[in-house]
């Protein structure tokens, strides 16, 4: 995993140099696929959207939404607990105007487990999330500036222990963002 | 580790390159107080009393001693062919933990008269913070593999384990790594076992961890010299390693060899083994017809059911709870 950071990085260093469009659209919106891996646990995929306008502070503020599931994630052919992250969230882009982005992001959602029998309704299935992030956002130059990576890391303010909380929900994760512009 | 290393340095090269100029200086700074906090890493022990810890050099696990008082491998050299058909419960303590956990079921065992108990002390545990700190799980893991093919060997034909906390993912990675010959194992207890811990930072100690060193656990009264106080974190360590592995395992399915039961008894609220570990299990693992293990869900709030000696305070239901599992793990051998 390590290495293909690494590697991405490398790519974004060298190119950060480069502007991208300048954007005069009144609102943008972008849609795209999303996926987030919390430090010792599961892989969660899903989608993502993100929506800036040109009045809201010349587009560096976002608004957005993360819906993400184990089902996607780690829970494809296996026995994984079905966990499932709804989020909404407003971010910070710095650079507007660059290619490479760097950004301040707050998750708000919930959280939620299916366990599959009976016997476990007694153990906490909802939680609530609230979650700090940051990272790169990097529109690549290729097919009109519509496509950008958006590579994140985040921390839960809120993780479960399985009592008073989700324990499906970890405190530490990573996420990669590839968004297509509308 | 030259890997992290390279890969850190380029994260923060990338990271200061896209910063001004004043930035960049307050990060150069930065960057030296870190390279000096981590160069000046203690190594020291903890504040271990010897007169009382276990972890200490003076205090050791009785078993370590006196090993006929807790092994039936030892306490019977020579067994008749009468001994050889009563059943043997080979009992593995949690993390930390000493055969001072399985104490009262051994209690139990005598009461009922009809099998024997082999406490089992993990590798590197009851000894002293250095062993502690330098063993691999593998290495806990190993007596318990050691107990089985001596009492294989002695002829014993009815063989049960009974696993507490850490001790479970430790039995449940014998039995799916083929680590030993099953076919005088009858039935695997499991009680309150480890797969995810309650507490989920312990999955960031490798980074966290070499600027802690270790972490002090608070001791009910009892507890003292029975289990360690001082945790190293290379300890914590292998136990999100071990935990990693097991929930990893269990995602992929682990059938049981053909005739072995298996039961779990969980606590609802565990402070130490978060609950959703007893649905891995019965998610993950199977009995070798293809049906599921049992799962018992205790209405508790204490980490370890079965284990009350030792507790400051021990209710009525906890007490009830400890009779209902021994009971039913009794009926079961």
């Amino acid at each position: 995993m390590k290495k293909y950071i690494f590697l991405f990085l490398g790519i974004l260093g060298l190119m950060q140099f480069t502007n991208a469009q300048i954007d005069t659209a009144k609102q943008n919106f972008s849609l795209g696929l999303r996926t987030k891996k919390y430090v010792g646990f599961y892989y969660l995929n899903g989608i993502s959207g993100d929506i800036s306008f040109k009045k809201v502070m010349d587009h560096k503020l976002h608004f957005g939404f993360n819906i993400a599931s184990s089902l996607l994630g780690s829970g494809l052919g296996s026995n994984a607990v079905t966990a499932t992250e709804v989020e909404v969230s407003v971010a910070r882009y710095y650079r507007v105007h660059k290619r490479l982005q760097p950004i301040l992001r707050l998750n708000i959602g919930f959280a939620n487990a299916q366990y599959g029998d009976a016997m476990f309704d007694d153990l906490p299935q909802n939680d609530m999330l609230l979650s700090f992030e940051t990272g790169v956002a990097y529109s690549l130059p290729y097919m009109q500036n519509k496509m950008k990576l958006l590579l994140s890391g985040g921390y839960n303010f809120i993780s479960g222990n399985g009592i008073t909380g989700l324990g499906t929900v970890y405190p530490v994760y990573g996420a990669l963002s590839l968004f297509w512009k509308m | 580790m030259h890997i992290n290393k390279a890969f850190h340095s380029v994260l923060y090269m990338f990271v200061v390159s896209i910063m001004s100029l004043k930035t960049k200086i307050f990060n150069y700074v930065l960057l030296t107080a870190i390279i000096m906090a981590s160069c000046s890493k203690d190594d020291a022990l903890p504040p271990i009393n010897n007169a009382i810890d276990l972890d200490g050099t003076l205090i050791n696990d009785s078993s370590l001693a006196f090993p006929e008082k807790f092994l039936q491998s030892a306490a019977n050299l020579n067994p008749s062919s009468l001994d050889l058909e009563i059943p043997v419960v080979i009992c593995a303590h949690g993390f930390s933990a000493t055969t001072f956990e399985w104490s009262e079921f051994r209690d139990f065992a005598k009461t009922q008269k009809k099998f024997f108990t082999s406490q089992v002390l993990l590798g590197s545990h009851g000894r002293d913070y250095a062993d502690f700190k330098a063993g691999t799980w593998q290495q806990w893991q190993q007596p318990i593999i050691d107990e089985y093919n001596k009492l294989r060997t002695l002829g014993y034909k009815k063989i049960y384990f009974a696993g507490s906390s850490t001790g479970c993912p430790l039995l449940i990675d014998i039995i799916k790594s083929n680590k030993i010959k099953p076919d005088v194992l009858k039935h695997i207890f499991l009680v309150d076992p480890v797969v995810v811990p309650s507490n989920k930072t312990m999955t960031l100690i490798s980074a966290v961890g070499p600027a802690l060193n270790y972490v002090e656990t608070t001791m009910e009264k009892g507890e003292d010299g029975f289990w360690y106080k001082y945790r190293p974190y290379q300890a914590i360590e292998q136990l999100n390693m071990l935990t990693q592995v097991i929930r990893k395992e269990l995602e992929s399915g682990i059938t049981l060899p053909s005739n072995i039961g298996l039961t779990v008894y969980k606590s609802k609220k565990d402070g130490t083994a978060d609950p959703i570990s007893a649905v891995l299990i019965k998610k993950g693992l199977k009995l070798g017809n293809g049906s599921d293990v049992e799962v018992i869900m205790i209405d508790s709030d204490i980490h370890v059911v079965t284990r009350l000696r030792g507790r400051n305070v021990i209710s009525d239901k906890d007490i009830e709870n400890q009779k209902f599992v021994f009971k039913n793990m009794g009926d079961k051998i």
